[in-house]
């Protein structure tokens, strides 16, 4: 009898089981209700919004690894969850071309161009985002592109703030019935990221240490500058359910290539990303963009932040 | 994380029919390659001797079955060194005569030593781990701290030396002793699980059963405090493991007479418990797998020795050796496999690593041989114990880079020495 052939592999021969593949549809599934609550408040048309994103993003995928013959990994969750991020950054009205741009500069300049999956020293989520915020700021407000949607009016609660005519509870802003961007439902966000960081499907250290940086900056200039012209309008609290707060401590933050990998770094990451998204969002002419450019800042320093590194066991 | 937990279930050692053929590898255990005298045609007895180390080195090779010797033949061995193999296969059942000893321990250590070489008693079990060993057979350069006789099993479902323990505790009790008398060591330490910690005695020091804390690094990082990274550092500092399977073996060969010609063996099957067997040494894998009823198709995966650090096999014909302490056949679909993935930096393997190395940055430098790189992040300090791997969300096959890399580092520094 013929001798069967048989598999040979290095060792070890078990797997754990978890893999990147499985936490990011983890991770979508665990979005679903804050999209359900988007759609809600802002209509049919954010559900376009995140189809075009998401498609967008898997195609231009596909077509640049297929460009730069490598094997085709759209199906691994990543373009998806991307697509997905991006759209909760945007407003329900923005434009096609908008949302199209915006996932090819993502998946492209943000994340092929470096070498794909695992090469990306930026979230692409954030590198879309910017490049599209900075081009078209009138498609990117807000409040100029949600004019025509009935459910929500008035300003959104940045800028508001910023015309001390806030005055949104904090209910209203935790379910994002308020004039935002697709995933301004931040109560369900956070929900969603309690259970992944449970799960240890993010980095928790992260998103538990973005919260306290920026729990403790809007505690110590947040509000007070606001409520120069409103006095008492917001507290500390709501300043931080307030635009992509949550979305950044546990979606966007915690991406894994770009933020460090040892503990130490982590936790100062954090820290550090959600203090600076507060003042980038007191100060800087962004108040939208607080979040974002903060987590790219630190993005660019998370491999300096991963020089404390542990020391071997009998090292000195 | 989930947890790699030992197996700690009570599993009667059971008997095989000898095999009427069986393949010795000249190259069974660390240590020299034997020799053998035979050529084809000679006549063996049961517990002949086969093969022996040109400088009484390593232990001698012996033969589990009488009959003749059918060829001698170049082979591998399991780990994959070239080396030769002496093919015997049954004639009539004719036994060497045993000459056991009742009061072996009266006798010199010098005498001891050299009827444990007689008798081809060495270092039983995974290689990587009998290396740690202290040689039985000659005397002892470094005198030895603290000898650790290692009664837990190195990995999960693995489940032969605490059954030894159930099952010889009497011999291994006198082991004790016996080691002591042989390797002159200080003090002699029995690692064993908290449930049998009571069954083997005074020696006994309870390790909690969660991988990797029976790999000899970490028994004896355990039990002195002091981590050490591999089996040279180890014996430079006097620290030495043996596994019980070991101990038991020199008790039976110095009462008994009866040299090392089987080996207890955890046979792991796909879909079905671990069995434990007693395997005549040279039996062949398939043979093994038959007597459990298992066949082998197209895609499967036998491995020898454990899940996590076991050598998967190509050849259903490679015979058990001294080394072989447990063989695990995967059905060919639950098969995991490897990517090539870049690392996405989730930090999995560095949280688990139990050498706190920093192994996504290692592991990258090995995979493109970045030798000095790779050592500045403690490539070094890795016992090879494949937890990373286990956990990695890439599924990149991190142990893989580090043997890789280990390996060439050995190869350049032989080759300096070379030139
Ligand atoms: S094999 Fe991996 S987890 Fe184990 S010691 Fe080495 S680097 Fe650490
Ligand atoms: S577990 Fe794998 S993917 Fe994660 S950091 Fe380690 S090597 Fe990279």
């Amino acid at each position: 009898m013929k001798d069967p052939m048989l598999t040979v592999s290095p060792a070890p021969h078990w797997h754990i089981g978890k893999t990147f593949t499985k936490d990011s549809y983890y991770t979508i599934m665990a979005l679903i209700p804050a999209l359900i609550m988007g759609v809600i408040n802002y209509g049919k048309g954010s559900l376009g919004v995140v189809g075009l994103s998401v498609f967008s993003a898997m195609a231009t995928e596909a077509l640049m690894q297929a460009v730069m013959r490598r094997p085709i990994t759209i199906h691994d969750g990543n373009a998806l969850l991307i697509g997905l991020l991006l759209s909760f950054l945007l407003p329900a009205g923005a434009p096609w071309w908008l949302v199209v741009v915006g996932t090819s500069v993502a998946m492209i300049v943000g994340k092929q161009l470096y070498g794909g999956l695992g090469s990306n020293p930026f979230n692409p989520v954030l590198v879309g985002w910017i490049i599209i915020r900075i081009s078209w700021k009138l498609e990117m407000d807000v409040d100029a592109s949600l004019v025509d949607v009935a459910s929500v009016s008035g300003l959104s609660p940045l800028a508001s703030l910023r015309a001390g005519v806030f005055e949104l509870g904090l209910r209203d802003v935790m379910l994002g019935r308020i004039v935002g961007s697709v995933g301004s439902a931040s109560l369900l966000i956070l929900l969603a990221g309690v259970v992944l960081g449970a799960l240890k499907v993010i980095k928790w250290e992260v998103s538990v240490s973005f919260l306290v940086g920026a729990f403790l900056a809007s505690l110590l200039l947040g509000p007070k500058l606001f409520t120069e012209l409103n006095p008492g309008s917001i507290s500390p609290i709501t300043f931080i359910f307030v635009g992509h707060i949550m979305l950044g401590a546990f979606f966007l933050a915690p991406d894994n290539p770009s933020s460090p990998v040892n503990t130490v770094g982590r936790y100062l990451y954090g820290f550090l990303a959600g203090f600076m998204a507060i003042v980038i969002r007191v100060y800087s002419s962004y108040p939208d963009g607080g979040v974002i450019f903060a987590i790219m800042l630190l993005n660019l320093s998370s491999p300096l932040l991963d020089r404390i590194r542990p020391k071997a066991v009998g090292k000195a | 994380m989930r947890k790699l937990i030992y197996n700690e279930a009570e599993l009667m050692i059971e008997l095989i029919k000898t095999p009427k053929r069986v393949t010795l590898l000249m190259e069974q255990q660390p240590g020299k390659v034997c020799e053998t005298g035979l050529a084809v045609g000679d006549k063996v007895k049961r517990g002949q001797k086969v093969g022996e180390a040109p400088d009484a080195s390593t232990p001698s090779i012996h033969s589990p079955i009488a009959g003749e010797v059918k060829e001698t033949i170049p082979a591998l061995t399991p780990e994959g060194h070239h080396t030769t193999a002496v093919v015997i296969e049954g004639g009539e059942a004719d036994s060497e005569p045993t000459r056991g000893d009742e009061n072996f321990l009266s006798s010199s250590a010098e005498e001891l030593r050299s009827r444990l070489l007689e008798a081809g008693v060495g270092a039983l079990g995974f290689k990587g781990t009998a290396c740690f060993a202290p040689p039985l057979s000659v005397k002892v350069e470094r005198e030895i701290e603290t000898l650790i006789i290692s009664a837990i099993d190195e990995e999960p479902i693995l489940i032969l030396n605490q059954q030894i323990v159930r099952e010889h505790n009497d011999e291994l009790r006198t082991g004790v002793e016996l080691v002591r008398r042989v390797t002159g060591a200080k003090k002699v330490v029995v690692a064993t699980t908290p449930a049998l910690k009571p069954k083997v005695g005074e020696h006994a020091v309870a390790i909690e059963p969660v991988y990797p804390n029976a790999l000899p690094q970490m028994l004896i990082w355990r039990i002195t405090g002091r981590p050490v990274y591999n089996s040279k550092e180890a014996n430079d500092k006097g620290y030495a493991v043996l596994s019980a399977e070991t101990v038991v073996s020199m008790v039976r060969a110095l009462r008994d007479g009866i040299p090392v010609m089987e080996k207890v063996v955890t046979v792991q099957v796909e879909a079905s418990g671990p069995r434990n067997l007693r395997v005549p040494i040279g039996t062949p894998l398939f043979g093994v797998l038959k007597a459990v009823g298992c066949t082998l198709a197209q895609g499967d995966r036998v491995i020898m020795g454990g899940p996590m650090r076991g050598m998967a096999q190509f050849d259903p014909h490679m015979p058990v050796t001294k080394s072989t302490d447990a063989i695990v056949h995967q059905r060919g679909h639950g098969v995991t496999r490897y990517l090539d993935m870049a690392c996405i930096g989730c930090g999995a393997c560095v949280k688990v690593c139990p050498m706190k190395i920093q192994v996504d940055m290692m592991t990258r430098y090995c995979e493109y041989s970045l030798l000095d790189n790779a050592k500045s992040y403690d490539l070094d300090a890795c016992i090879e114990c494949g937890l990373c791997a286990f956990v990695c969300r890439a599924k990149r096959p991190l142990l893989q880079f580090i043997l890789f890399a280990k390996n060439e580092i050995q190869r350049q520094e032989e080759e300096l020495l070379e030139a």
